[in-house]
């Protein structure tokens, strides 16, 4: 039998939710992809200390990685295998992101730029094999604001209806004023931002244990949604919309300790005039947190129309039976139908009758 | 005694005295207190220590604040900055620690039905560290310590200190954890994230490595009482426990998963939020919360009572071992 703490096992962990799907269409704002042939065209440039998780990994846990990988590259890079297994999980709908370990923000203007298009375009490709139920999410070349901008429109006329954006670019904060211009060009736009984290920089006692995805993930996004909070860019931009993976890493459950600081210190104030928990009441989460008492008091607190199933697939600190934590919550009927699917739907605008959409399935 | 009495295990003491030992060694490394952080945080915190000097100086201030939160008994520590574990020099840092543990049992001698003294020990050398804490124990009469969540880089799981946990284990000392920012503030220096974000990632660290290094493990026996509600751990525990049972890398042999280790410990109030205190009291337990104030800190709580009053579905048992129960069990006092 195999391991099913161990690369292979996890490949064979996508078994068929028991859990009854609801009579509308479920959807997963949080699955991966890789373009492997924009890591061919990065790999001479490859800045290894600007890739934190990898860089203060273990051995071991490099290793596993590089099985892991191996074993499930057609869950990443083959729409039929996908399909399956989101049948599997119970999901209709899945927006697809790149694996953050291909961000390569790392690379020059020319090189990120190019770099960026070959990846949206690929991920267009990977889409159109069947565009009813696989979602575009483009990525931006984030170290170069100027290029980035420019991808933002060449991304709305994919028909994506959202960018994956990391916690930190090589290390800089989402609140540096060089991305001012990307938060304005996200609104105007109407494109949603996945935030998603690539690991923290600064993880030199998470080696071991897997802490530096375990705890740097988690603690990646708490880190860059405090700062664009405090920062001001939400006061900024109030039609930018944001989704958190993760749960929304720490702060979704520890805010009161910022809020308290808030109050009582002043390092905190200058760019906001509400309390820091009530900016992050309007952002929307994931369900990745593998623990539906957690996931009942992220609905208490927030409400279950902030929530939105997220798998991280075919990742192996991913969900594979979504439905299932979700019936475990004990929400009831509407905040269940809200979480498997009418949020996101919603959020995202993945309503059939549009005319873009229609256009695209004519054409697929 | 039949009424119960609230206790406060997470405030602290300055001591000046150990403070003046250590100077000509802080002076000739550069070190000042609490300086991590932007220009801003260095003089917010500089101001603060000077306004705070009464509530840490004047036993009759600080009796009167504790009167106020409606705390009949404060589990005293040292402020956390003051753990010189940076001291290299063997006996320097044993005078140091000395001092301290001093002036916590003559504050308690002088006051006994009003404090209880949480030792202080000096970690950077395991065999001072074991000789200090035998000396609270038996020649000061101490019921628990204070312990830093990483010394001076070195985590308080590594195995040099194995020998010190079965010591704490056998003595059956509450050992209570503070944190004082993260080793890597790089990113933190701004919005005072070194505490708001530093604190609960250590915390989190820390309790990490407890468990995933045998610590619990091996000494079962052990109790620890987190600060902070023990950091981001105790309600994000789900991600941990799918790591451990998804990759070997995480497991790396450990019997249990990881909450099953982290419901041996405890946790303190100092959360800010009622809703928080009430999660931790459904997954943990009642018995494994307990009231702190972070006394007198512009971080700390100072209506406690308030708090736990606010916490939904808690029962008077439960509001009792919170407020007081709790920490008359760990700390062994009738």
């Amino acid at each position: 039998m195999t391991d099913p703490a161990s690369p292979a096992g996890w490949v064979e962990a996508w078994q068929p939710t028991k859990t009854p799907k609801p009579d509308l269409r479920t959807v997963d704002v949080h699955a991966h992809t890789m373009v492997p042939e924009s890591a061919e065209l990065t790999r001479p440039h490859f800045r290894p200390e600007l890739e934190p998780r990898t860089f203060y990994s273990s051995s071991v846990t490099k290793e596993i990685n590089s099985e892991f990988y191996r074993l499930a590259q057609d869950k990443y890079t083959d729409p039929e295998t996908r399909l399956a297994d989101m049948d599997a999980m119970g999901i209709d709908i899945q927006l697809v992101a790149l694996t953050p370990f291909h961000y390569f923000y790392w690379a020059d203007n020319d090189l990120a730029s190019q770099v960026a298009a070959m990846q949206n375009e690929a991920i267009a490709r990977t889409v159109a094999h069947e565009p009813h139920r696989l979602i575009g999410v483009g990525t931006l070349p984030l170290a170069h604001p100027g290029a980035a901008v420019t991808e933002v429109s060449r991304i709305a006329d994919l028909g994506f209806p959202a960018v994956e954006i990391g916690a930190d670019v090589n290390g800089t904060d989402l609140d540096d004023p060089g991305l001012e211009p990307v938060w304005a060009a996200l609104e105007e736009a109407g494109l949603v931002a996945i935030l998603h984290p690539a690991g923290f920089t600064e993880a030199k006692r998470l080696t071991d244990y897997y802490l530096v995805n375990v705890i740097g993930m988690p603690l990646s996004t708490t880190l860059a949604v405090t700062r664009l909070i405090l920062a001001g860019v939400f006061e900024r931009h109030p039609g930018l919309r944001m989704v958190l993976v993760h749960g929304g890493g720490f702060l979704p459950f520890y805010w009161a300790r910022t809020d308290h600081a808030f109050r009582h210190r002043p390092e905190m104030r200058g760019h906001i005039d509400r309390l820091p928990s009530e900016y992050l009441a309007d952002l929307y989460f994931d369900l990745t947190v593998f623990d539906a008492e957690l996931v009942k008091t992220l609905a208490t607190r927030f409400g279950a129309d902030h929530l939105m199933i997220g798998t991280d697939y075919p990742f192996d600190m991913g969900e594979t039976d979504p439905l299932g934590l979700l019936a475990e919550t004990g929400l009831d009927e509407a905040g269940f139908r809200a979480v498997a699917g009418e949020n996101a739907i919603r959020l995202f605008r993945l309503d059939w009758t549009r005319a873009g959409r229609t256009q695209r399935d004519g054409s697929g | 005694m039949t009424e119960q009495r609230v206790i406060d295990v997470h405030c602290h003491r300055e001591c000046g005295d150990a403070a003046a030992i250590v100077k000509p060694e802080a002076d000739r490394l550069g070190r000042a207190p609490l300086q991590v952080g932007n220009e801003l945080t260095r003089e917010v915190n500089k101001r603060q220590l000077m306004t705070l000097r009464p509530k840490m100086e004047s036993i009759e201030v600080r009796l009167e604040d504790m009167d106020a939160m409606g705390v009949d008994v404060q589990a005293l520590s040292l402020s956390p900055y003051q753990l010189f574990h940076w001291v290299e020099d063997v006996d320097l840092s044993l005078r140091a620690f000395q001092t301290i543990n001093d002036d916590l049992a003559k504050v308690e001698a002088d006051h006994p039905e009003r404090f209880v003294a949480l030792g202080a020990i000096p970690m950077q050398n395991p065999d001072s560290a074991i000789a200090e804490l035998r000396r609270c124990v038996s020649e000061l009469g101490f019921r628990g310590i204070e312990m830093a969540t990483h010394i001076e880089g070195v985590e308080i799981s590594s195995p040099q200190y194995n020998e010190f946990w079965e010591e704490v284990e056998q003595l059956g000392l509450m050992v209570f954890l503070h944190p004082t920012g993260f080793t890597q503030p790089q990113r933190l220096m701004d919005h005072y994230f070194i505490n708001t974000i530093g604190h609960p990632l250590e915390e989190t660290i820390c309790a990490g490595r407890l468990i995933f290094d045998g610590v619990m493990e091996r000494f079962g026996g052990l109790k620890f009482v987190f600060s902070h509600g023990g950091g981001f751990l105790p309600m994000y525990a789900g991600r941990f426990d799918h790591a451990y049972h998804a990759r070997e890398d995480v497991r790396h042999g450990l019997p249990r998963p990881p909450s099953e280790y982290l419901s041996m410990f405890y946790f303190d109030t100092m959360v800010f939020d009622p809703d928080q205190i009430g999660y931790l009291v459904a997954k943990y337990g009642a018995d494994h919360v307990l009231l702190g104030t972070d006394y007198p800190y512009d971080m700390g709580e100072t209506d406690p009572l308030g708090l736990i009053g606010r916490v939904e579905g808690l029962s008077d048992t439960d509001r009792g071992l919170i407020a007081g129960g709790n920490a008359a069990r760990l700390l062994g006092l009738a």
